[in-house]
């Protein structure tokens, strides 16, 4: 399956528009890029953010990164996966290489403030200090829990569409959300109190 | 005991309302479009270009190293490299010798216990008399 890399000049293809043509099986499937990125865009940019640990600006980088690369290894797609699986599969790719580069950054200029792990406006919903308790003890998990847990309960994907994403088995793909919730529920317990019982009516 | 897993969904909740970025704003959708566009349409993204210069630069990369390893001093194995060397303890002992030892290591200097010289090792009377007839009294 060859993508063609002048899919502008194909027929077809809207002018003033990024297109890519895909080959699967004998058909030449036109791909709106465009298209791909006005639908997948914000899911893109929220899932970065949530794996990166709350940064927005760096969210908006992953994403592009990954589209950039999605775009450039069309080419390379083969089709036995949904289109957006495979984004999804190099978004997370992109999240984790920035992870890396974040934490060499930090070595490197020995600055080991961990308040760098939230985005400081505080230009996010909610509570800064609540989130950033969230963002710490996401941190603590281990890349497949938190990758799992990201997509999964917070992203709504489904176990199947997760485990293609982060090319594990279903089974093992289970284990590591079981593992994050357990960790999640020790770290975050005071988050979510029991509610209240109503009182017993008073007979005396 | 407390349902864990009531607990689990409550938790859940609320690390996702707590846990989410602003939704992005009509201005902030343009601007990523833009950036993204430009970044698609700039030659240095072009994948043919990536395939010619990252190769390019690491066989640079690769060159110099292995250029440094053979012509910086110092960096060539010196002879008998890899073999265990005492020195540094010898060194030490050397440093730390006490009197006596210098009576072990010069036997010349031997005494037999009364006071007079251990002459045992040196040479007979008749070779050194033909000693200072072939070379002279030194």
């Amino acid at each position: 399956m060859e993508a063609s890399r002048r899919a502008s000049a194909l027929p077809g293809a809207t002018p003033g528009r990024v297109t890519r043509s895909l080959r699967r099986g004998v058909q030449l499937v036109q791909v709106d890029f465009d298209d791909f990125v006005h639908t997948h865009r914000e899911r893109a940019v929220r899932l970065a953010w949530r794996l990166i640990g709350g940064d927005e600006a760096a969210a908006e980088d992953v994403a592009q990164d990954a589209f950039v690369r999605a775009y450039q290894g069309l080419g390379q797609f083969r089709g036995d996966a949904r289109l957006e699986t495979w984004f999804h599969r190099i978004l997370v790719r992109q999240a984790h290489n920035y992870r890396r580069w974040r934490a060499l950054r930090r070595l490197w200029s020995a600055d080991k403030e961990e308040d760098q792990l939230a985005d400081p406006r505080g230009s996010e919903p909610g509570d800064p200090a609540l989130r950033r308790r969230i963002a710490q003890a996401l941190e603590r998990l281990t890349r497949p829990q938190r990758e799992a847990f990201v997509l999964v309960h917070m992203e709504g994907f489904t176990v199947r569409e997760a485990a293609q994403v982060m090319g594990r088995a279903e089974g093992t793909l289970k284990s590591h959300l079981q593992r994050s919730l357990r960790a999640l529920r020790k770290d975050l317990q005071d988050l979510a109190p029991e509610p209240e019982k109503p009182e017993e009516p008073n007979h005396a | 005991m407390p349902d864990t897993r009531d607990q689990d969904e409550r938790v859940l909740e609320r690390v996702r309302e707590l846990y989410q970025p602003k939704p992005m704003s009509p201005s902030q959708r343009v601007a990523f479009d833009a950036a993204l566009r430009a970044r698609l349409e700039s030659p240095w993204t072009r994948a043919w270009r990536l395939r010619v210069i990252a190769p390019a630069v690491a066989g640079l990369v690769a060159g110099l190293a292995l250029w440094l390893m053979l012509n910086l001093p110092g960096t060539t194995p010196a002879p008998g490299f890899g073999v265990a060397h005492d020195t540094p303890s010898s060194t030490a002992e050397a440093l730390t010798l006490q009197p006596w030892d210098y009576a072990v290591l010069i036997p010349s200097e031997l005494e037999d216990g009364n006071g007079d010289i251990d002459r045992t090792d040196e040479l007979p009377e008749e070779y050194l008399a033909l000693a200072s007839a072939i070379f002279g009294d030194r």
